[in-house]
This record gives C-alpha cells, sequence and structure tokens, in this order.
C-alpha cells in the first residue's frame, strides 16, 4: 500500500474502531471481547492526533462525506481528545468494575466517542452535524446510567436543551448551505461571511453551539448532568464534550473572514458574565461534581470571550483560536483529571501514600485551573491575554480576568473542601488500575506544559517575573480569602446559602412544565411528584385544558359521524378556496 | 423500444395470486404461502428488471382500450418506479411477518387473498397512466382494503370499516367530480412530466376549481387534516395491515396522487401560477403540527403512531407544495423514507402487542431487555422520525429545510423544526422508558431462541436495517436519493 492509503487508512481507523468495537459490545455474543478491548478505543485518535492523516472523500455516504484535514484544530482536538478517551475508558475499567450496567456504559461510551471523533475529524456541514448528533444523543446513556430518578431528571434537562440546540444549528445549516445541498468546511467561512443571513446564522450557531458549550443561560444542563454520571462519563463530557461545542463555533463562524463586532461584544460580555457566574453559583454547591460543572461554565466563559474578541476583530482571530485551543487542551486534561478524581478518591482514601499521592494531584490541577504560575493554566491563560491585546481589546479585560482567575481559585477551594473531609480514611483494594490510569493521565498533562501542542511561542514567557506576578497574585489573593474563611468557619458555623443546581432552571420550569402537562394530557404517564407552585399554575390551566381537549375530541368524534364527513370536506374546500382569494 | 407486458405482469403479479388464494381452503397453509412468497418475490424481480431498464432508458407501457377517447394506461416511469420498488420491497417483507402474524388465527385465505388485491391496486396507483387508470385503481384499493381494517371482525373493527368508508368514498367523490371536470376540459390527461395542460392554461377558474376537488379527493387518503378522523380508527386492523395502511397502500396513494397531480397533470409551472401552491402548504404544514400534537397526547401506542403518519405523510404534501427542486426532492424522498421508517415502527408495536400483550405506551417499561432487537428497530424508527442523522428521516428533513429557504418561506422551517421537537416529545419517553426504565414486573420468558418468532422478527429488523442505509448510503446514484433527484431534475428542466 501506498503512503496516503495508509494515511487513509487510519482516519478510516479513527472512526471504525471505536464503532465496531461498539457494535461488538452491543451484541451477546462478543460482548467480552469488545469490554475488554474498548478502553483502547481512542488510541487511534490519537495516533491520528499526533501523526498525519490523509483526507478521506466518501461521495456515497450521506450527503459526501469528507473527513480530516491536517490543519492545527483538527490535530490539537484529536490529540486531547484522544488522550481524555483514552485513560477515562482505562479508568471505568477498574471505576466500573462490580457496575451492574456495564454492558450499557461500554456502548454508550465506545458510541459517543465514535461522535466525537466524528465531529473532530468531518470536513463537511452534513457529517459535522451527523456525528455532533451521534455524540450528543449518546452521552445522553452515559448521564441516565446509575438510573436514578436525579439522573433521570438531568437526562431529560440534557435531552431536551440538546434538542433545542440541534433545533437552532438545523436551522443554520439550513441557512448557510442553501441550494448547494452540502458545503465543505474549506468553503464554509467565506459563504458565512458572504451570506446575506450572515448576522442569523452566526446568532443560531452562537445559541446552537452554546448549549453544549455551556454559556451562560444555557448552562443549566451541565451542573445537573456531571454529577450524576458516572466519574469517566463526566470527565468526557466536561473535559472533550463540551469543547466540540467551541470547535463548532471555530468550523462555522466566519472567523477572520468578516468583522461582526456587536455579536462580538454580546459574546464578550456573555463570557465574562459567565466567567463570574459560574463560580459565585458554584461556590453555593455543596456536591464536588456539582462544584466542577459550575467551574466548567465558569472556564468555558473564557473561550466564548475569546470567540468574540475574534468576531469583532478579524486579524486577530488566527491568534485568538491559537489561544482557545490553548486553554481547551489546558482545560480538557485539568478538568478531567479532577472529575477523575472524584471517582478515584474514595477508591484510595485520604490516608496513606496513595491517599496522598491522589490529594497532591488533585491540588496541582487545581492549580492549574486557578491558573497558577508554571501550569497549564497560565499558560493557557498567557495566551489568552497576548491574543486579546492583538484584538485590542478593552483595558480593562486584563484585570477582569485577573479577578475572575481569583474566582477560579476560590472555587477550587471550594471543591477541594467539598472532596476531601467526605473521602474515607482508608481506600479499598483493588484501586491500583484506577490510580495507574490516573497517573498516567497527570504524567501527560505535565509532559504537555513542556511541550504544548500549541501555543509553544508562549512557554518561554512562562518563566519571565512579570507574568510570574501576574498569574501569582489571583491564586494568592484567592488562597487567602478561601484560608481566611475557612478558619472562621472553625469557631463560627455560618453556612453558604444553597442554590439548586441548575439554578435559573428552576423558575423557568414553573411555567414550562404546566405547558408540557397541557401539550400531552391524555397520554398516560406516571404521576410524578410536582412543585408546590407548578401544581397551583397548573390548577389554573387545568380548565383550559379540559375544555381545548374536549373540543378537540368531541370534533373528531363528530368528524367520524357520518353527515360530518361531507362537512369536513366542505369545510376543507372552504378552507382551501378561502385561501386562494387571500 | 417500447415494452408492452412488463407493467401489466407486475401487476398481475399480485392480482393473479390474489385471487388463487381466495379459492385455497383455510386449511392450505403451506401453498398460500408459498403462493405468497413466489409472488412477492416474482413481483420483485420484474420491478428489478424493469427499474433498471427505465434508468437506462427504456420504455414500458401497456394500453388497453377501455373508454372511448380513454384508454386504461399502465407505463412505468421514473416516478411509478420509485411507488412501486418500495411497494414491493415493502410488501415482501409484510407479506413475511403477516404470516407469522395470523399463524393460527382464522379467515387466512380472506385476509391474505384482500391483502394481494390491495397491493395490486397499489401497483395500479403507481403505473396508472392517466387520471382515469389512477382513479379506477384508487377505488379498488379502498375497497380491497376495507375488508382487511374489518378483518377481525370486532363491533370496534366494524365501526372503524363503516368510518374508514364514509370518509373514503365520500372523498372518491371529489376526486371523481375533479377527474370528469378536467376530462370535459383537456380529454383524457396523461400523466406527463412537466405537466399536461399547457394548451388549456387559459381556463384558470376551471383549472382551479378542478386542483381543489382532486385535493379534497385525495386529501382524505392522505389523511390531511380536517380530513384524518378515519386514520386513528382505522387503528384496530391487524399490524401487518396497519403497516402497510400506513407506510405504503392507502396514504401513500393519496400522497402519490396529489405528486402527481401537481407535477404530471398540470406540471409544477402551471400550479404555481395558479397560486394554489401556497394554500397547500398551509394545510400540509396545519397537518404536521396538529398530528404531531395529537400524537403527544396518546397513549395508545399505536394510536400514536397513526397520528404520527398524519404528521409525517403531510411532510411529502408539504414538500411538493413548495416551488423548488430541494423540496420537491424532500417531499418525494420522504415518500420512501416514511414508508421504510413506519412500517418498521408499525411491525415493532406488532410484536410487542403479540409477544407481550402491550399496547400503552406506560406498558413498554424496560421492554428493551425482554426484545432488544425489536426495541432496537424502533429506536432505529424513532430516531429516523424525530430526523436525527443518519436515519433516513433526516435526508428528507434536510431537503425540505433547504427547500423551504429556497422559496424564501422560512416559517415553513419553523414548522418542520417544531415538529421534530413535538416528535422528539413523543418517541423519546417511549425509547427512554424501554431501554432505561426497570419493569413493572419481570417479563414472561421466550419460549423459542429468539425473543419472537423470526417470521416477525426479520421484517423489523430487515426494514430497520433499510431505514439506516438508506440514510447512511444517501449519496449513492441508485439510493431513494439518488433516484429522486434524478426523477426532479427532469421535472425542473424548462
Amino acid at each position: 500500500m501506498r503512503a496516503d492509503e495508509w494515511a487513509s487508512l487510519a482516519v478510516i481507523g479513527t472512526l471504525l474502531v471505536p464503532c465496531v468495537l461498539t457494535g461488538m459490545v452491543m451484541l451477546p455474543l462478543t460482548r467480552r471481547v469488545g469490554m475488554a478491548l474498548a478502553p483502547w478505543a481512542a488510541l487511534p485518535a490519537l495516533g491520528l492526533g499526533l501523526g498525519t492523516g490523509a483526507t478521506v472523500h466518501w461521495k456515497s455516504v450521506l450527503l459526501g462525506m469528507q473527513l480530516y484535514a491536517p490543519d492545527e484544530v483538527t490535530r490539537t482536538y484529536l490529540l486531547f481528545t484522544g488522550v481524555l478517551w483514552l485513560f477515562s475508558g482505562l479508568f471505568a475499567r477498574g471505576y466500573l468494575r462490580e457496575d451492574a450496567h456495564l454492558a450499557s456504559f461500554w456502548g454508550f461510551f465506545l458510541a459517543t466517542l465514535t461522535g466525537n471523533v466524528g465531529a473532530v475529524l468531518a470536513r463537511d456541514v452534513a457529517s459535522f452535524y451527523l456525528f455532533f448528533a451521534m455524540m450528543t444523543f449518546c452521552a445522553y446513556g452515559l448521564v441516565v446510567h446509575e438510573r436514578t430518578e436525579a439522573a433521570a431528571r438531568a437526562g431529560r434537562v440534557y435531552i431536551v436543551m440538546a434538542l433545542l440546540g440541534e433545533v437552532l444549528l438545523l436551522a443554520a445549516f439550513f441557512l448557510l448551505v442553501g441550494t448547494r445541498v452540502n458545503l465543505s468546511f474549506d468553503d464554509v467561512p467565506r459563504v458565512v461571511a458572504e451570506s446575506s443571513h450572515r448576522d442569523v446564522i452566526c446568532v443560531l450557531i452562537l445559541v446552537g453551539f452554546g448549549v453544549k458549550v455551556g454559556a451562560i443561560l444555557l448552562h443549566m444542563w451541565l451542573p445537573l448532568a456531571h454529577p450524576v454520571a458516572p466519574a469517566p462519563g463526566s470527565a468526557v463530557l466536561s473535559g472533550t464534550i463540551i469543547k466540540v461545542g467551541v470547535l463548532g463555533w471555530l468550523r462555522f463562524l466566519p472567523l477572520g473572514h468578516a468583522s461582526l463586532p456587536t455579536l462580538g461584544t454580546v459574546c464578550v460580555a456573555a463570557g465574562l458574565t459567565a466567567a463570574f457566574y459560574g463560580v459565585a453559583v458554584g461556590l453555593t454547591q455543596r456536591e464536588a461534581k456539582t462544584v466542577l460543572a459550575y467551574s466548567s461554565i465558569s472556564q468555558m466563559g473564557f473561550l466564548t470571550l475569546a470567540v468574540g474578541l475574534a468576531l469583532g476583530a478579524p486579524e486577530a482571530a488566527p491568534v485568538l483560536i491559537g489561544a482557545v485551543l490553548v486553554y481547551a487542551v489546558h482545560h480538557a486534561l485539568a478538568k478531567g483529571l479532577l472529575f477523575l478524581g472524584t471517582g478515584l478518591l474514595p477508591a484510595t482514601g485520604r490516608r496513606g501514600w496513595r491517599g496522598v499521592l491522589v490529594l497532591v494531584g488533585l491540588t496541582w490541577c487545581a492549580l492549574e485551573i486557578a491558573g497558577a504560575p508554571l501550569t497549564s493554566g497560565a499558560l493557557a491563560k498567557l495566551s489568552l491575554k497576548s491574543a486579546e491585546a492583538a484584538a485590542h481589546a478593552s483595558e480593562a479585560l486584563p484585570t477582569l480576568l485577573s479577578l475572575a482567575a481569583v474566582g477560579s481559585t476560590l472555587i477550587m477551594a471550594r471543591f477541594l473542601e467539598c472532596t476531601v473531609p467526605k473521602a474515607p480514611e482508608q481506600g479499598k483494594a483493588g484501586a491500583g488500575g484506577m490510580l495507574l490510569s490516573w497517573g498516567l493521565l497527570l504524567a501527560v498533562d505535565t509532559v504537555l506544559l513542556f511541550w504544548p501542542p500549541v501555543g509553544r511561542d508562549e512557554l518561554p514567557h512562562l518563566l519571565a517575573p512579570k507574568y510570574m506576578v501576574s498569574a501569582a497574585w489571583p491564586v494568592l489573593v484567592g488562597g487567602l480569602v478561601a484560608a481566611v474563611v475557612w478558619r472562621s468557619r472553625r469557631w463560627r458555623t455560618w453556612r453558604v446559602p444553597v442554590l439548586p443546581a441548575g439554578d435559573v432552571l428552576w423558575p423557568l420550569m414553573r411555567v414550562l412544565w404546566p405547558g408540557w402537562r397541557l401539550l400531552t394530557t391524555g397520554a398516560d404517564r406516571e404521576e410524578e411528584e410536582q412543585a408546590e407552585t407548578a401544581a397551583r399554575l397548573q390548577g389554573g390551566f387545568a380548565r383550559f385544558r379540559k375544555a381545548s381537549l374536549d373540543e378537540v375530541e368531541n370534533a373528531e368524534a363528530r368528524l367520524s359521524r357520518l353527515s360530518h364527513v361531507g362537512l369536513a370536506l366542505l369545510l376543507f374546500l372552504g378552507v382551501f378556496i378561502l385561501l386562494l382569494v387571500r | 423500444m417500447t415494452n408492452t407486458w412488463l407493467p401489466l405482469s407486475v401487476l398481475l403479479s399480485s392480482l393473479l395470486p390474489g385471487l388463487i388464494i381466495f379459492l385455497l381452503a383455510e386449511e392450505q397453509r403451506r401453498t398460500r404461502t408459498l403462493l405468497n412468497l413466489l409472488a412477492a418475490v416474482t413481483k420483485l424481480v420484474l420491478t428489478g428488471v424493469m427499474a433498471w431498464g427505465v434508468f437506462q432508458g427504456r420504455q414500458y407501457e401497456t394500453r388497453l382500450p377501455f373508454l372511448p377517447k380513454a384508454d386504461l394506461v399502465l407505463r412505468a416511469d421514473s416516478f411509478s418506479l420509485l411507488f412501486i420498488t418500495l411497494s414491493a420491497v415493502l410488501w415482501f417483507v409484510t407479506t413475511i411477518y403477516a404470516v407469522g402474524y395470523l399463524e393460527g388465527t382464522d379467515h387466512r385465505s380472506r385476509f391474505f387473498g384482500f391483502f394481494s388485491l390491495c397491493v395490486a391496486s397499489t401497483m395500479g396507483i403507481a403505473l396508472a397512466g392517466n387520471l382515469l387508470t389512477f382513479f379506477l385503481f384508487y377505488e379498488m384499493l379502498t375497497l380491497s382494503t376495507y375488508p382487511l381494517v374489518i378483518h377481525r371482525g370486532t363491533p370496534e373493527a366494524l365501526r372503524a370499516g363503516n368510518v374508514y368508508l364514509r370518509y373514503t368514498l365520500s372523498g372518491a367523490t371529489l376526486l371523481l367530480a375533479g377527474v370528469v371536470l378536467l376530462y370535459s376540459l383537456a380529454g383524457a390527461v396523461e400523466f406527463t412530466e412537466r405537466g399536461a395542460l399547457g394548451a388549456v392554461a387559459a381556463h384558470r377558474t376551471e383549472l382551479i376549481a378542478a386542483f381543489v376537488l382532486l385535493m379534497g379527493g385525495l386529501g382524505v387518503k392522505t389523511a390531511l387534516v380536517p380530513l384524518h378522523g378515519w386514520l386513528p380508527v382505522a387503528m384496530v386492523a391487524p399490524a401487518p395491515v396497519s403497516a402497510l395502511l400506513h407506510a405504503v397502500a392507502v396514504v401513500k396513494a393519496g400522497a402519490f396522487g396529489i405528486t402527481r397531480v401537481i407535477y404530471d397533470v398540470y406540471g409544477v409551472y402551471l400550479v404555481h401560477d395558479l397560486g394554489v401552491m401556497q394554500p397547500l402548504a398551509i394545510v400540509a404544514a396545519v397537518t404536521i403540527l396538529f398530528g404531531s400534537v395529537r400524537a403527544l397526547q396518546q397513549g395508545d401506542l399505536k394510536k400514536r403512531l397513526a397520528y404520527s403518519t398524519v404528521s409525517q405523510v403531510a411532510y411529502i404534501v408539504l414538500g411538493v407544495s413548495i416551488f423548488g427542486t430541494a423540496s420537491t426532492i424532500g417531499g418525494l424522498v420522504h415518500l420512501v423514507h416514511q414508508g421504510v421508517m413506519k412500517i418498521t415502527l408499525f411491525f415493532c408495536a406488532g410484536n410487542y402487542a403479540e409477544e407481550l400483550h402491550v399496547h400503552r405506551v406506560s406498558e413498554l417499561r424496560g421492554v428493551g431487555r425482554r426484545m432488544p432487537l425489536t426495541t432496537a428497530a424502533f429506536t432505529v424508527g424513532a430516531l429516523g422520525m424525530i430526523g436525527i442523522p443518519p436515519v433516513a428521516g433526516f435526508i428528507s428533513k434536510w431537503y425540505l429545510g433547504i427547500g423551504a429557504l429556497e422559496a424564501h418561506q422560512p416559517w415553513l422551517v419553523v414548522v418542520l423544526l417544531t415538529s421534530s421537537l413535538l416528535n422528539a416529545g413523543y418517541f423519546l419517553p417511549i425509547v427512554y422508558s424501554a431501554w432505561f426504565q426497570a419493569p413493572r414486573e419481570a417479563w414472561k420468558p421466550s419460549p423459542g431462541r429468539w425473543e419472537i418468532g423470526l417470521l416477525l422478527l426479520l421484517p423489523t429488523v430487515a426494514t430497520a436495517v433499510l431505514s439506516l442505509a438508506a440514510g447512511l448510503f444517501a449519496g449513492a446514484e441508485l439510493s431513494p436519493l439518488g433516484w429522486t433527484r434524478l426523477l426532479t431534475e427532469r421535472e425542473f428542466r424548462p
């Protein structure tokens, strides 16, 4: 075989391997083999991220499928996606050893992986949508894996929001592709920039992918879904899957091709709001994984901000995209490690060498998220700041970012406070595999600091005293505040007010839920507990519902009788003619 | 070179076996099954030959003298082949399914006899070369499906049959009036690509009147709101009948007829010029939303599917009533896609009812563990109906959405997407409770090696695979999409 054939085979393999393994896990006959191989399914993706492949073009598949181009975005995404899925898979092998729904987990894990890798590889609109939807819907299986009522509720919120996002994206894609039916990513930014519906497309893309990213006011599913999923599931959800939303922005927005200052400013504002709002709500949470989810919302705010700047300043777009990539790699690995760590600590316990190792590792990752000097977080923030300078962003931005870093430090302190005391003193036997895979991921994370896939130019600045100071002070301030609060709580018991995870979702549900009940009246369903307010509001709807429903039923019953068939026909003709003469 | 015997033999390949089956005694199970399968396979082969020929540009036409100045014409063009291939393939799988489903019940000769007649009528509708022939077979379809709807003979079934007849026969009256009006205007109108009424285009009022009459008549079978009342009631029929009714025979005959009238009788340019497209699109849009909302409110699985059909068939009408190539492709390809997906869903509903006596949505909790393959097939069908790639429904929706924008009607995109959300609202809870919820009580274990008899399982899985393949390989030349694109290009060639 020639070299380019091998290269295309490598591309196909990254999709085919997890896909075939999904099938193997689904069939009882091959299930054992499939599940044994499943943790390694992301290896081809990682390999492709390190090496290079060749573009594959299948005209017969879907609407002409194109996969892979060796650009920086694809390669970086492949790299961190591959790494995180690989180690999450290896971790899951130990974590879920005694799980009751093991095959279900691996099936959804592999299918979601296929979707995730496919979304990174896709080079045309329809294929991207295919893999994006596949990832979204299969990740549902990870969210509801525990089969508890909380998981079911989180799953409902997740799927409803995901569907809303998908629908908005479809509308954007319809506007985008037009009569061309399908479009290669090579042409997308140009077509969007030149489209007469440019602004509508951009808004739809921003909101549609914003659901996945967890942008402000679209973030409700994140703090519900992350805590209920098993630790490896949360790791990939927060590490890579929400990043695909950002990937969508990078692929579909006309970054560098058009200047949209208004929309850009909105994005910057939304990003900054998310950065602070995530921290504020996150600090009130008690569940470690919920705190992490809110931290993700806050961190994704920085990426929203960068994308917003790129929308406003096309000339700085390449630098900003580079910064987004650095940030994405950093956040994916650090957040993945933290989520896996919440699953690991109960197994290792917090005493003994294993416990200390995990605690040190978790603290290191927390510092990374906070952006302490000499961590990947510092590199990410550095790239972001210099890119902002290139975009001539407002003078206040660096200060605001430093303040947000104080918030990140606080929320990480809150995370440690929620995690460590709850962990048992002594661990369980058999945590070795989990610890090993976690440790290896930590090692990879550290190696990537010295040898980053993107943003290598900024690396020397990391040691410059000026940047050391600017990275250090927010962490110090945050740490100090956290310490004071923690000390003060020892001698005076005061409590943080608790906000329900999902915050703005609940007031929203009070309006939406009765509406949904109204719409689905007649279908028998389980009697579920209802919030009192919802019940009261529903009482108001009840009469209207009954009246309207009876009317429809009666009308249909009347229609079924002989004399009314003719009436229906007349009605049909009447309406038709009315519409005609209109 | 024109081949004159092939269209007729495609028709006879189900008509003759149907007549023979009536003569068979009830106990001659083997002979009957053999005859059924033989006929289905013969039809598949004949259809394949004809499809290949049409693809190569050959002509197939049978012409029999019938009325003065109006022959009985059977002609195979690319559009009829789309429908014939769908019918032939789905008839084949449904026959297998029906043999398994009705095992050990009474009146099977009667059932299969009318079943074959029903397919023969569908073939006639697909092959009809002019409006008169179309009308003839359209009515034959009504009469041959009635005994199938009331097959169980229960009071409820008889009542449903009455409703069905009232609706369809009233519709037939309108249709006949429309046909006669057109006949008086332009003689026996032969179906022609890009329309046959160009010569009488000046008679706008008459043409519009005829169009409205035709749409009213065809709209009954298509179940356009408010003419849809019979469809949910007809759910009492046995599962294979519902499957065929919803996927190929009755509602599709209506949608096929609407398409024929718009494209091959009037011609899309004339219809556009007459200004009757927009009202039809509005009716279709209302039907789409109404069907979806009503489906949400059904607790009975088959009823929910029935309202879903009301909504989904209106997609076809919507597609052909928006002026433009993309929407036409979307509508026509949905004729095939909806058929394959809906038949899968009905097979699944039949499997649940037959094996576990489950009829209501709320009883499906945890059914995925007991019947994984059926539930997997159901999931594929449901995702396809919502329009999630790579299932076939996605392709239809993609083209319809693009087409709506091409025609500068963004409100239709809103309708389409709202309907998708509503579809998700009534399908996903089923999928969820089937896979993720624990059953109320343990299911009774399957007596055989498989979750249900193979005669019921294989057709279900096969159509699910077809729904997936039609979407995943939509770009292939011989996929439903490829065929439809070819066909639409010819219609829109100026």
